[in-house]
């Protein structure tokens, strides 16, 4: 048999024009293969059989009675649009027209005395009449296009928000975060938890006088009771691998012992490690929050002193507003999502270095407000067709940084905790892999009028089978040197990987970097080899000159090599460990990526410390279809590698299409947090579903149905996880009553083995009737987005030390709740917007009181808006 | 590939088939008549179009009790829509696209989208002149079968099926017609011809196994 695959035969023949004649080696595939000649043959017959069909005439009757009723028709009535051959030169006409009369009447006042409107001739009268008019409507004409022109040009709005988050972590990332109401006295509830990797307990002691104590996220918090600077010692030695400590003591700055602990970058910033630029300027990486942590003995830590050593500007506390300098400004450029998220960004010039971690950012854009949820007016409508973006990304570990930030504020924490997770209201599905629910946010209208529309998604709670043998190939970037701190993750890393390796799993490592290549070759990577490897690595490199790009090139043709229809889909994976990545990376790396998926091979991102930026974890793991982590801490690596292999057995659905089809007289506003793809992006999306819908057919006998496109909006999530849910809002204007939508989901389900597909439709009634439970949700849904832009605004302002300016965000935005609830009483009985009415409120307290530092509450603000946003992805059994 | 029948030629009566991007001369010199008022003009147009746009009806798998008012209005609206104003491109890919559009609109408001297959006989078609009575059988079958699968296949596999392998309209004026990339468009031919190629050989290995 020849080289060629089945596929590439199947192609060949499909594409085939007439009887022209097959290359050789398809002719050779031919001879030796009875399944493609077959289909050869049936190809044939088709081909014959539709040059055969008979045509098929209206009787003699029918076409009589067609040509009557045709005739006897009415004259069709002159069209009320504008034929622009006619309409504009008529319009030009009349222009010209008014501007002459208006010229000449105005010419004839100017060089005659001054008389009454009334003596005027007529003459000059009948000038006036026509001039005036005729020149408003050229005013207008010209005015209209010249603002047409102007919108063109101007992108699509788009809020593009970056933050500090900090909240609390469930530190072994496997439980739910049972999160109380409120945190009293620091109890957060549930069993501390022991484990920390090296059995030795929660107490550590830790300089004269001061004890530390790792806290779980489910255990007790004391208030924040800290050493006295003089007394603390930072043991070199010691990994700062804490969140909180106990001790009463006094004159410490809880804000700054916060920041410490969240950082813990003490002791490489005593060494003097710097933030790395990137060569453009444009990312600044490393550890450029706490890279400034200097302390002397008796000196006390303070918030604003590590933002004035960062940046060489004024602390938060001294409430100055002064930008910071030009670390800042890159921030904001580094930060700021990439402008085609939604065609254009609004970098805030409000982010913080001191409290913003650059890996984390809250995902902002425009969302209507109550105020403007009616507005008809002045909107630009987008084609509601072509693929769209997906959004869908399994896994958050966003949430985990904000949770640590907070562990040892429990009041700051009880405040985060007010913001009532996103409530799907979608239940799992009783069969199959997936639900589907298409609601909007009114059940009626009276006429034209603007609907925001959700489109939700549930998977089953089951997995879908026991994991299979994984192939794993690392990639590490070691292109900077790694300090101690980093070091000691890959180290973790790699040990988990070589504890969770199962029967015939196989794992090696590549390394990017100036002594780069392949470290250890695809085998049982045991835990001998990975120390005298590392060692090899950190310590005594040896080794060419490898690229990032190449790195992950040769892990993917590696894995891809060993791909093979007995195993799962997802089985074959590439970790693209970093400690930072870049927006070239993102872009070089993610095309071999979504190259590797194409083979069936699935790209994680993986974070090495804090430092890197989430959001290009994210879409690397995008263009993978594989997940985003970060590891931030050693003795996360073994919760990392447990997820990352079970992931491929929590998949319950595949290549979900998402279709939704507009009805007729329907314009759409926006798909929010989505953005229309070009026609390149759109290639990668059709050649990866087709690459998945083949792989699925060879490997599990799902029937191959995919490789066109569709009318209607069209979404591709690649994997869908059991017990995600996901939300497509759609920002639309209704002509009236009457249908709205229709949705398809059509995916590879993996429970059932078969194809699913599930349709949902929306129609809305003539009325002003009452919301009632689903439309309630949906407008609670859009309340809760602006909730959290509010938060978030009050978070930028806070991070500013302008409390002040952070409460009126508050208030606004508790305004702008009230008056959806007055305009809507029907929301008044929504429990989630409730809690949202006393977010605002014991925020804006906690703000006027003082007690608890700008940078907390900020911290709290923008961890409070995640949750609000994105719901609880722990919670979610994640 | 299916070898593509110039569907000019029943417009062009003994004048050699345009180009597909030229509008036959024919059938706009009737539209510009029937614009003038000529009654006759309409009813010879009406005479070029209606079978292959009656056997579009029927192959899309609109039922026959409706095939027939779907084709009255897709005659009532070309009527129409020629009176206002000429069309700018071919003739043919106006008309079909107001067929085209009839019918969408037909299963969206039945919310039937894979239709009925044909229940009529397909006729003696091409496999008529087979001389021998068995082949002739069997080429009957078969037309029969792929007019029953045909109905079967997703509305837009089917329209490009349909437009392009049995009416000839070549991929670039498809393109125009469905507002659709003629990439697209040929992928779904080949998932047509695919999808109807498989089901030739499902039937193939049930006959085999029946007749053992």
């Amino acid at each position: 048999m020849s080289a060629l695959t089945h596929a590439d035969v199947e192609s060949a023949l499909l594409d085939r024009e007439g009887d022209a004649p097959l290359a050789p080696e398809v002719e050779a595939h031919l001879a030796g293969c009875d399944a493609c000649r077959g289909l050869a043959e049936a190809l044939g017959q088709v081909d014959a059989g539709l040059s055969a069909l008979a045509p098929i005439a209206p009787s003699p009757e029918l076409m009589a009675r067609t040509l009557e009723a045709a005739r006897s028709q009415p004259a069709p009535a002159e069209s009320a649009e504008v034929r622009p051959d006619l309409g504009l030169g008529g319009l030009l006409a009349a222009s010209v027209a008014g501007v002459l009369s208006g010229l000449w009447a105005i010419a004839r006042l100017l060089f005659a005395p001054v008389a009454a409107l009334g003596r005027a001739p007529r003459a000059w009268r009948l000038g006036f009449g026509v001039a005036v008019p005729a020149m408003a409507a050229l005013a207008l004409f010209v005015g209209g296009g010249l603002m047409t022109l102007g919108a063109r040009d101007e992108p699509p709005a788009a809020t593009v928000e970056t933050s500090a988050e900090s909240g609390l972590v469930d530190y072994d990332g496997d439980g739910v975060l049972d999160t109380p109401e409120e945190v009293v006295n620091g109890d957060l509830g549930g069993d501390l938890d022991d484990d920390f990797g090296d059995g030795e307990g929660e107490r550590v002691a830790f300089g004269q006088g001061l004890e530390w104590q790792q806290h779980r996220a489910q255990g007790q918090l004391e208030q924040g009771q800290l050493a006295q600077a003089g007394e603390w010692e930072i043991d070199e030695e010691e990994e700062l691998d804490v969140r909180g400590f106990t001790g009463a003591r006094e004159g410490f700055d809880p804000t700054s012992t916060f920041d410490l602990r969240s950082r813990d970058r003490g002791v490489e910033e005593r060494r003097g490690s710097e933030l790395s630029r990137s060569d453009d300027g444009s990312r600044v990486s490393g550890r450029q929050i706490a890279s400034n942590l200097l302390l002397e003995d008796g000196e006390q830590p303070r918030g604003g002193r590590y933002a004035e050593e960062l940046n060489g500007a004024r602390g938060p506390e001294s409430g100055s507003t002064t930008p910071r300098g030009t670390a800042t400004a890159n921030t904001g450029a580094i930060n700021s999502r990439p402008t085609d998220t939604s065609g254009s960004s609004r970098e805030t010039s409000t982010v913080e270095p001191s409290v913003v971690d650059r890996q984390l950012h809250a995902l902002g854009y425009v969302v209507p407000s109550p105020d403007e949820a009616d507005a008809l007016e002045g909107l630009r409508f987008q084609p509601a067709t072509g693929y769209w973006a997906n959004t869908y990304l399994p896994g958050d570990p966003a949430m985990r940084t904000l949770q640590r930030r907070l562990v040892d504020h429990p009041a700051a924490s009880a405040l985060a905790a007010l913001a009532a997770p996103a409530d799907p209201r979608l239940d799992p599905p009783r069969q199959g892999a997936l639900a589907l629910r298409v609601a909007a946010n009114r059940a009626a209208v009276e006429g034209r009028s603007r609907v925001l529309v959700s489109v939700g998604l549930r998977g089953a709670a089951q997995r879908a089978g026991r994991r299979p043998t994984l192939r794993t190939q690392v990639v590490l970037d070691l292109r900077r040197p790694l300090d101690e701190a980093g070091q000691a993750r890959v180290r973790a890393l790699l040990t988990a990987l070589s504890r969770t390796r199962e029967g015939a799993d196989r794992t090696g490592v590549i390394v990017a970097g100036p002594r780069g290549g392949e470290l250890l070759p695809l085998g049982q990577l045991r835990f001998g080899e990975v120390s005298v490897a590392l060692g090899r690595a950190f310590d005594a490199p040896t080794g060419e000159p490898t690229d990032l790009v190449a790195a992950v090139e040769r892990a993917v043709t590696s894995i891809g090599q060993l791909e093979d229809d007995a195993s799962p889909l997802g089985s074959s994976l590439v970790l693209v460990v970093s400690p930072g990545l870049d927006a070239r990376d993102v872009q070089e790396v993610g095309r071999v990526a979504h190259t590797g998926t194409l083979a069936g091979v699935t790209t994680t991102a993986v974070g090495l410390g804090d430092g890197g930026s989430l959001d290009a974890l994210e879409r690397l793991a995008l263009a993978g279809h594989g997940r985003r982590r970060v590891l931030s801490e050693p003795g996360e690596a073994d919760t990392l590698v447990r997820d990352e292999a079970a992931a491929v057995s929590r998949v319950v659905a595949r290549a979900v299409r998402l279709r939704l089809r507009l009805a007729e007289g329907v314009q759409l506003v926006d798909v929010l947090g989505s953005r229309r793809l070009d026609e390149a992006a759109a290639q990668r999306v059709r050649a990866s579903e087709r690459a998945i819908d083949q792989a699925l057919a060879r490997r599990l006998g799902i029937t191959a149905d995919r490789g066109e496109d569709e009318d209607g909006i069209q979404i591709v999530v690649p994997a869908f996880y059991a017990g995600d849910s996901h939300t497509v809002l759609l920002d639309l204007v209704v002509p009236g009553p009457g249908p709205v939508l229709d949705v398809t989901a059509r995916f590879k389900d993996l429970l059932r083995l078969g194809n699913g597909a599930l349709t949902d439709r929306l129609t809305l009634a003539r009325g002003a009737g009452a919301r009632g439970p689903q439309a309630r949700a949906v407008e609670a849904e859009r309340l809760a987005y602006e909730l959290a832009a509010s938060l978030r605004e009050a978070a930028s302002r806070a991070e500013r030390g302008d409390r002040a300016g952070a409460t009126a965000a508050l208030a606004e935005g508790r305004a702008r709740l009230d008056r959806a609830r007055a305009r809507h009483p029907e929301l008044a009985s929504e429990p989630a917007l409730a809690r949202d009415a006393t977010a605002y409120d014991r925020f804006g307290a906690a703000l006027g009181a003082g007690a608890i530092p700008s940078d907390t509450l900020a911290g709290a603000l923008r961890y409070a808006a995640h949750r609000r946003m994105f719901g609880d992805p722990l919670a979610l059994g994640q | 590939m299916t070898t593509t029948q110039p569907a000019v030629a029943e417009t062009e009566r003994g004048v050699p088939p345009a180009e597909a991007d030229v509008v036959p001369i024919s059938d706009r010199v009737l539209l510009e008549r029937h614009l003038g008022g000529d009654e006759r003009a309409f009813a010879q147009l009406m005479e070029h179009y209606a079978r292959p746009v009656y056997a579009y009806l029927a192959r899309s798998g609109i039922p026959a009790r409706e095939r027939d008012d779907l084709f009255q209005e897709v005659f009532c609206k070309v009527h129409r829509a020629s009176q206002r104003r000429l069309p700018e491109g071919p003739v043919r890919a106006w008309v079909f696209t107001i067929a085209i559009n009839t019918v969408r609109d037909a299963f969206r408001k039945a919310k039937v989208r894979s239709g009925t297959h044909l229940h009529a006989d397909p006729g003696e078609g091409r496999g008529a002149d087979e001389p021998d009575p068995e082949r002739r059988a069997e080429a009957r079958q078969t037309v029969g079968f792929l007019d029953a699968e045909i109905a079967k296949l997703p509305l837009e596999q089917r329209e490009a099926l349909l437009l392009h392998s049995v009416e000839g309209v070549p991929l670039e004026e498809l393109s125009e017609m469905l507002d659709v990339p003629v990439n697209t468009l040929k992928t779904r031919v080949r998932r047509a011809r695919l999808a109807l190629a498989q089901a030739m050989q499902r039937r193939a290995t049930i006959a085999d196994r029946e007749e053992r």
